[in-house]
């Protein structure tokens, strides 16, 4: 059976136990392989709830999330990648990335050797050998972001939703992530992350869906998006959206 | 690298077995520090003694120690707390009242005092559960220390009460003896009973030896990865603290071991719990083994157990922590 999307949200509704109201109102959404989803808006519009919605974390009080059944069962279609995660432990990177492999075996099974293999392929492809031995709590920000996508990415499941993966990094770090974000959707991976910085969506989403107070409000190809009247509807503040040499600038205006 | 990864595996239990051999016949039969092997075949009394006594006696160090130094990696993972130890969650305190109950009411007969510290222990640690879905304020893990430091308090003051009401001549001492934990009344039958219970846990926590590192990732993470965490943490949690009640029951509270173990088996075998289980598992049994033999040798009459472990453990942790080459975040 062909699906129209890898994974989709219909009508989702989603409240905080004893929260007033809904982080997340009547949401839908398509997320298709091969393209790159940024979900826009200020602090609290609700943006990782809607991750965790779709990653069936959260259960939504109303409407539903469809993973498209080709794909197989949830925890081996969909990667996650969390925001700065703290571990209390100093397990050594190549160890982390092996958690990765866990979708793939058994309950109490651990990982054999082509699960290390494939951490070690992972490890090439991103260029960060040199890490595999060191603790996870030596790494710098950018290091650390990339571990995590690694991890993600030794799942091999064809969604990666990423919370958040850019924040915290300098300019270098995060052109490299979004680089790096953009070239697994070429390879026909569905990517979707979250961000409040709208310059980031502009780099490499194809599609960019703009939340405010729990609601989609816009869900339109990023060049149409990410316009002035539409972010400073979103964030309250006036922007201007300049194009430079076909790529779209998003700055400040005065 | 393999092969010294290998090496220090069998450093560790070339050492384990040496030390369970030479406790046979340290003591202080015929004389001390030591009764040589020949004895064995000579003297019947020390046949008997080695059997019957020593025997007995080094298994349950081994295995209390196994047990403590397990559920306190497996505990510390679980809570995504280095600083957790078995007791914590009101399991020890919980334990102390129940001896200290039977002690007091049972005319301290040695099944009774086992029995109603495992029971006793157990209940603080549903009453800990209980208290901890009621309140209504931090994450699951804060919410259970809490609810653990309050119940520990609980407990502690019922222990002191029936300190207060206890013989100070014949029931005060015996109560005081176990909370400072000892295995010298360790013999077969007793081993035995706390042997299911206690390898049922070990055998549970080995296996989930490597689910561990998954566990101590967020919630939301862990699922993604296919695992229940909420479940899956009440699970290994439930079969810890049943395996520490059973070996508590038997020894009384033998402090430190469940918090130092974990932190030197991940300085010497990594944090993964794919070693660090086994590996705090290994050296709970030898070190509580070590303090035992030292506890029953040192002096003429026999220091308590718990006093040993506290001791030598307290240094270690200190100095582990100390010598830390580079920053950690615990």
């Amino acid at each position: 059976m062909k699906c129209r999307f890898a994974l989709e949200a219909h009508a989702l509704t989603y409240r905080y136990p004893k929260a007033a109201v809904p982080a997340v109102l009547n949401a839908d959404f398509g997320l298709s392989r091969g393209e790159v989803v940024a979900v826009l808006g200020p602090n609290g519009a609700g943006k990782s709830t809607l991750l965790r919605l779709l990653l069936g974390f959260y259960r939504p009080q109303s409407g539903e999330v469809r993973l498209c059944p080709a794909l197989g069962a949830r925890r081996k279609a969909i990667a996650f990648v969390p925001q700065r995660e703290q571990t209390p432990f100093a397990f050594r990177v190549a160890e982390y990335m092996l958690l990765g492999r866990t979708p793939h075996l058994g309950f109490l099974a651990s990982p054999k050797p082509e699960d290390l293999a494939e951490v070690a392929l992972t490890l090439r492809k991103l260029g960060i050998e040199p890490l595999a031995d060191k603790p996870i709590t030596a790494l710098s920000g950018g290091e650390h972001q990339l571990v995590l996508i690694g991890r993600a990415l030794v799942q091999k499941a064809p969604i990666l939703l990423l919370d958040e993966p850019t924040n915290h990094l300098d300019l270098g770090n995060r052109y490299r992530v979004l680089t790096l974000l953009r070239s697994l959707a070429d390879e026909g991976r569905a990517v979707l992350f979250t961000t409040h910085d709208p310059q980031s969506a502009a780099v490499i989403a194809d599609r960019a869906v703009l939340m405010k107070e729990g609601s989609i409000i816009v869900d339109a190809p990023a060049k149409e998006a990410i316009s002035e009247a539409n972010l400073s509807q979103l964030y309250g503040a006036f922007v201007r959206v300049e194009s430079v040499e076909g790529f779209t600038v998003v700055l400040p205006r005065r | 690298m393999v092969k010294r990864r290998s090496f220090k595996w069998i450093v560790l239990l070339a050492a384990v077995f040496l030390l369970g051999v030479a406790s046979l016949f340290i003591g202080r039969y015929p004389s001390p520090p030591w009764m040589p092997p020949r004895a064995l075949f000579t003297d019947r009394l020390a046949l008997d003694l080695a059997l019957t006594l020593r025997l007995p006696r080094v298994l349950a160090a081994l295995l209390v120690g196994a047990v403590l130094g397990a559920s306190g990696l497996a505990m510390q993972m679980l809570f995504r707390n280095p600083l957790v130890e078995p007791g914590f969650l009101g399991v020890s305190q919980g334990a102390a009242f129940g001896a200290a109950l039977a002690i007091l009411y049972f005319a301290s007969n040695p099944f009774a005092v086992q029995a109603s510290a495992a029971v006793f222990g157990l209940a603080a640690l549903g009453l800990t559960y209980l208290f901890a879905r009621r309140l209504r304020y931090g994450g699951w893990v804060l919410r259970m220390v809490l609810a653990g430091i309050a119940v520990s308090a609980l407990f502690s003051a019922g222990v002191g009460l029936l300190k207060y009401l206890a013989d100070p001549l014949t029931q005060l001492p015996e109560i005081v003896f176990w909370l400072l934990g000892g295995l010298w009344a360790t013999r077969w039958s007793a081993l035995l009973a706390i042997l299911p219970a206690t390898l049922l846990g070990l055998g549970v926590l080995f296996l989930a030896r490597w689910r561990l590192n998954v566990l101590v990732l967020e919630d939301d993470a862990a699922f993604a990865l296919g695992a229940r965490p909420g479940r899956e943490r009440a699970l290994f949690l439930v079969v810890s603290v049943v395996a520490v009640a059973a070996a508590v029951s038997l020894s009384g509270i033998v402090a430190w071991v469940g918090l130092m173990i974990p932190h030197l088996a991940r300085r010497f075998y990594g944090v993964d719990g794919r070693s660090s289980l086994p590996a705090s598992l290994l050296l709970g049994g030898a070190f509580t083994l070590l303090c035992d033999d030292l506890s029953r040798t040192l002096t003429v009459g026999e220091i308590p157990l718990g006093i040993i472990t506290a001791l030598l453990g307290s240094l270690a942790f200190v100095v582990l922590l100390a010598s830390e080459g580079r920053e950690v975040e615990l």
